[in-house]
């Protein structure tokens, strides 16, 4: 590959500015004309329950009320707020089992916060006012809060759709047995001459995006239903409100707001639904719906908690020669992402390490909690948590250094990735434990740590992870990009993937940029309108600069194509023999030969026929870029992570002192935006292990949705970060590069834990590991 | 439920203690005092408390002082900042032990607006500085409409979120004594991460002549609705020599005090907050006895 201009460099983000200066416009921050504003009534008192009184009209009264909806005066449709349903077939869609069984408003109430009616007001405070006001009567259900009380044969049905309350589990027809894998594991298991087993418990997380949700809609005069959303996938969401309202595609639009973060939280739907039902019922007037941060927490998805049991197989020599394992998942109150957390949690698995056999179970129940959906990581850190320690766990008893044992068993290039069948192009996994081991002095610590007396003991642990680029061929991978020149050689971008904070769209600029050979300033992106864009998924598994980066160069590439056939019949030269600089094309054994970039377009758009012949002068055509881009293949990233912390026995207190990762990125196209991502993934990662878990009273009630009561890493409880960005191009990505959004948050989980195992000689089943458990453990 | 808009309530800036006190007394529970607004603005977006009447106090001229120093006591007024409080050189050099209290609360943007008056006002047993300020033998200056009170802080709480102050009252500032040589004071917390609210919390103030400790004082935080005072550890103590047996016995009567009676929330349970305190007041004892440990 010929040198690199613009990929690769540390250029600022291209948002940078108005996020600093605070101008950067959220969906909270738009105010039009006559905006009305939006409240759901939720049901905070009770986590099941039927309505048997809802009685609005004393709502209807307040001063500045508009209109008060119940279940009755909106669609009766139903819906998924997830989007899985419309990346899958129809066949296997009904093979998985998705369905829709959400309500705009219910009578069956199935967690804290579900919404009972709305309320549309001029002000937000009348509507507030006007909520007070609403008369409901509950008839309390039984609460469930984990899988093993709904799963029993008495317990009150969810849906009539999923008996017994399972939501999902591995479908028979595709998966015999209820599981996937290879091998005999049974059999395999009987070979092993150490056998390590046990059941975790994964926590409740929360994304904590920093925005809140916020949305405005308006049914306009034409006829078309406008969604201002702050949602990580605006086409899908732009699919799912046609359906739901049962309108043309054609008659929906939707409109990204700036995104402040998304982890998940908003992928697919959260109020759109709510906010675009109070609009069709005031026709011509926006109508905004905000939730508070306490609303945000118990009203929109969190991640799968649930029981992972885990049993593997090893030889003396470390040859794990089989995994089982079995993950059921807490559900909450609706499907939502019920077949999808439960499937790659496994894969996540399966994709790791060089198992002589594996078979894993996933299936989830409804519980009376918050429903659970995607967060960053979907389903890994989940496995990175039981996978990990028990590695370790064998490798204390086999008497061999974990960080062998990963470099000798993780899967690598030519090996089956998480998709089974589906081999790993490229992988630097072995460099990385490599470098990162080095790095940190790992052969030294687990030297000197193995020796410890007092009350501070040191550890250090380390973990590894694969995860993708992109979902294919699980899901449907697909990016519609246009690229259109303009008159004075600038370029216009065309397409709908998100930034959900993260640099994506700095990255996406600089690979169009690099592919049309244009400087920076040159070249705009144009988002945020369905109206504008072609097909894409959404910011969602990775996907957006390895996939949407993919799909940016093919349709510059071609820009490229036609500049190259234009200049080549202005030039009387075949296009093979010209060559591009500084945005002029030029005959590559006569360079004085040639012509600039700006004659081609302006000739393309302002062609006025020559006076004297009638004959058009150069091409004329305005130049448009196309690409409909499915990507070849999902390029799976991997890392591997140290941890190195330090336990007080006396208090089980963990201070944290360094994590470094060392990333298999292929290319790091803004390595600016992919530390970024590595630094806040450690964040969320060690949170997920030491102290975040969402927990309720045994009505089902949240006690923790806020910042003060739930409990994220502040900057002083962080450890120093190192990034190592280990650069081995992959074969399919964008100039090599491999995805980095999701991964960060995994192997700390497991680094961590190991690492406290590594310092206490116990480890933990439990997470979040608290001091409380710690000091329990320790005396056990 | 849940609400963006607070309930209505009248606004009043006072422009002196004593219409303070007026204002406060004339609309009794209905009123709520306003100084840094950390703790009461969250409970009104919560809905927890709904005042009709709110009084802000920092219209009032002379009330944000920290004075003296380690000879002649400290004087901290009701307007001061926690940052204050952290910028202090008298706390720093003097009363190093409030300082590490304040100084490792919540963030720079909390303690900007937090005063420290009003941080121990709030009655929650998990105050950090109140603690200390406990094991420091501080007062309470209470001005009402009639006579002024000076409260030591061990008998300002009645349960969480419950002081002695009647309607009409305010704190107009902390009185905290002298530390006459030998005494050294040692402040320990546990937290869920360095910004949360402390699981358990200890403050020691030791007084060591000749070899001998002449007075102990030991307050515990978060075991109990008030901070409590381990007075059978502090009886240990006195007038022996502090040798790490005789500190590990008082660390145990502490845990042991039948004031310690903690319960289990989200941020951690009653066995562990339990056993802490014998932790804690162990190394805060060796801490403020100047013992080394490993």
């Amino acid at each position: 590959m010929s040198e690199l201009s613009i990929v690769g460099k540390r250029i600022p983000k291209i948002d940078a500015r108005e996020k600093v200066t605070g101008r950067a416009v959220y969906a909270a921050d738009i105010r039009m004309p006559g905006m009305l504003y939006g409240k759901v009534v939720r049901c905070w008192n009770y986590a099941h329950a039927t309505v048997t009184k809802l009685d609005l009209s004393e709502a209807a009264k307040v001063p500045g009320v508009i209109k008060v909806l119940g279940p009755q005066d909106v669609t009766s449709n139903t819906y998924n707020s997830g989007v899985l349903d419309l990346m899958v077939s129809d066949e296997m869609r009904k093979m998985l089992g998705d369905i829709e069984d959400q309500p705009i408003f219910t009578d069956h109430v199935k967690h804290q916060a579900d919404g009972i009616c709305g309320i549309i007001a001029e002000t937000e405070e009348a509507a507030e006012r006007a909520a007070e006001k609403i008369i409901v009567e509950y008839e309390p259900l039984p609460v469930y809060l984990t899988a093993e009380e709904s799963m029993k044969p008495d317990a009150v049905q969810f849906t009539p759709l999923k008996p017994g309350n399972k939501a999902f589990e591995l479908p028979e027809p595709a998966f015999p047995g209820n599981a996937y894998g290879w091998g005999d594991v049974d059999e395999a298991m009987k070979k092993a001459d150490v056998v390590v087993e046990d059941a975790f418990y994964v926590p409740k997380q929360k994304q904590c995006q920093m925005e809140p949700h916020a949305y405005v809609a308006l049914y306009d005069d034409r006829g078309r239903l406008n969604c201002w959303t702050s949602t990580q996938m605006p086409k899908l969401v732009q699919t799912k409100l046609a359906r739901l309202f049962e309108l043309p595609m054609s008659r929906v639009k939707v409109n990204q707001t700036t995104v402040g973060g998304g982890f998940g939280a908003r992928l697919g739907m959260v109020a759109e639904p709510q906010a675009c039902a109070m609009a069709m019922a005031v026709p011509g007037k926006p109508v905004m719906i905000q939730y508070l941060r306490e609303e945000d927490w118990v009203a929109s998805e969190s991640r799968h908690p649930g029981m992972y049991w885990m049993k593997m197989g090893f030889k003396k020599d470390g040859m794990p020669v089989a995994v089982d394992a079995h993950f059921t998942s807490y559900k909450g109150g609706y499907y939502t992402q019920g077949s999808g957390v439960a499937f790659t949690t496994g894969a996540w698995l399966a994709g790791m390490y060089k198992y002589g056999a594996l078979r894993y179970r996933g299936d989830s129940y409804y519980t009376n909690q918050v429903p659970c959906g995607a967060y960053r990581g979907y389903g890994n850190p989940q496995t990175n948590f039981p996978l990990e320690q028990l590695i370790d766990r064998a490798c204390n008893e086999l008497g061999i250094d974990p960080v062998d044992w990963r470099i000798k068993w993780h899967k690598d290039v030519g090996d089956d990735g998480w998709c089974i069948g589906f081999k790993y192009p490229s992988c630097a996994l072995t460099e990385c434990l490599e470098r990162g081991a080095q790095a940190i002095g790992w052969k030294e610590k687990r030297a000197k740590y193995s020796t410890q007396t007092g009350s501070k003991r040191r550890g250090i642990g380390v973990a590894c992870m694969n995860h993708t680029s992109g979902a294919m061929p699980m899901l449907l991978e697909h990016t519609v990009v246009s690229v259109r020149l303009n008159e004075d050689a600038s370029a216009e971008v065309i397409l709908s993937c998100s930034d959900l904070g993260c640099g994506a769209h700095t990255a996406l600029t600089q690979i169009a940029a690099e592919t049309l050979g244009f400087p920076l300033e040159d070249v705009h992106l144009l988002t945020g309108n369905s109206d504008a864009s072609g097909f894409d998924i959404g910011a969602h598994a990775s996907r957006t600069t390895y996939v949407g980066g993919g799909a940016v160069k093919q349709a510059c590439e071609d820009v490229k194509r036609q500049l190259f056939e234009r200049a080549s019949k202005h030039l009387g030269t075949p296009a093979d023999q010209l060559e591009m600089k500084d945005k002029r094309i030029f005959i590559k054994n006569d360079p004085q030969q040639s012509v600039d970039i700006k004659t081609i377009t302006t000739l393309g758009v302002i062609n006025l026929p020559d006076p004297a012949t009638g004959q058009p002068v150069g091409e004329p055509g305005q130049i448009l870029g196309y690409a409909s881009y499915f990507p070849p293949h999902n390029s799976p990233p991997f890392s591997a992570c140290f941890v190195e912390l330090e336990v007080d026995t006396e208090t089980g207190e963990v201070k944290l002192l360094e994590c470094l990762t060392a990333y298999d990125i292929g290319r790091a196209i803004h390595p600016p935006s992919v530390e970024g991502q590595l630094d806040g993934g450690v964040h969320h990662g060690l949170g997920n292990v030491l102290t975040e878990e969402t927990y309720y009273d045994k009505k089902g009630l949240c006690l923790n949705s806020n910042f003060t009561d739930y409990k994220l890493l502040g900057p002083s409880d962080m450890p120093k970060l190192t990034n190592i960005l280990v650069e081995q191009p992959d074969p399919y990505g964008p100039y090599g590069a491999k995805s980095c959004g999701e991964e960060g948050i995994v192997p700390p989980i497991g680094a961590a834990a190991n690492a406290v195992y590594n310092a206490i000689g116990v480890q933990i089943k439990e997470a979040p590991i608290t001091p409380e458990k710690i000091l329990k453990a320790i005396k056990k | 439920m849940l609400f963006r808009a607070l309930s209505p309530f009248s606004y009043w800036e006072a422009k002196s203690i004593s219409e303070a006190n007026e204002i406060l007394f004339s609309n009794g529970k209905k009123a709520a005092l306003l100084a840094g607004g950390c703790s009461l603005f969250p409970q009104m977006k919560n809905g927890l408390t709904k005042p009709e009447v709110i009084v802000n106090i920092t219209t009032i001229e002379g009330l944000r002082f920290i004075e003296g120093n380690r000879d002649e006591g400290l004087r901290i007024g009701s307007l001061a900042t926690l940052r204050d409080g952290e910028k202090s050189p008298a706390l720093r050099q003097d009363y190093g032990s409030l300082f590490d209290a304040i100084t490792q609360i919540a963030s720079v943007q909390v303690k900007n607006m937090g005063t420290i008056v009003g941080n121990i006002t709030e009655g929650t047993p998990a105050s950090d500085v109140a603690t200390i300020l406990t094991a420091l033998g501080a007062k309470v200056k209470i001005v009402g409409l009639g006579e002024d009170k000076i409260v030591p802080l061990d008998s300002f709480y009645v349960h969480v979120r419950k002081t002695i102050l009647e309607p009409g009252e305010m704190i107009t500032e902390i009185l905290v004594p002298p530390l006459p040589d030998g005494t050294r004071t040692a402040f320990l917390n546990l937290a869920k991460t360095k910004e949360d609210p402390a699981k358990v919390n200890v403050g020691v103030l030791t007084r060591v002549v000749d070899g001998v400790c002449e007075e102990a004082r030991i307050a515990v935080g978060a075991v109990a609705p008030v901070i409590i005072r381990a007075k059978k550890a502090e009886a240990i103590l006195q007038g022996e020599k502090p040798e790490p047996s005789l500190i590990a016995k008082a660390a145990e009567a502490a845990r042991d005090d039948k004031g310690v009676r903690p319960i289990t929330d989200i941020r951690s349970t009653a066995a562990y907050r339990k056993e802490m305190v014998e932790v804690l007041t162990r190394r805060a004892l060796h801490k403020t006895f100047q013992i080394t440990t490993h």
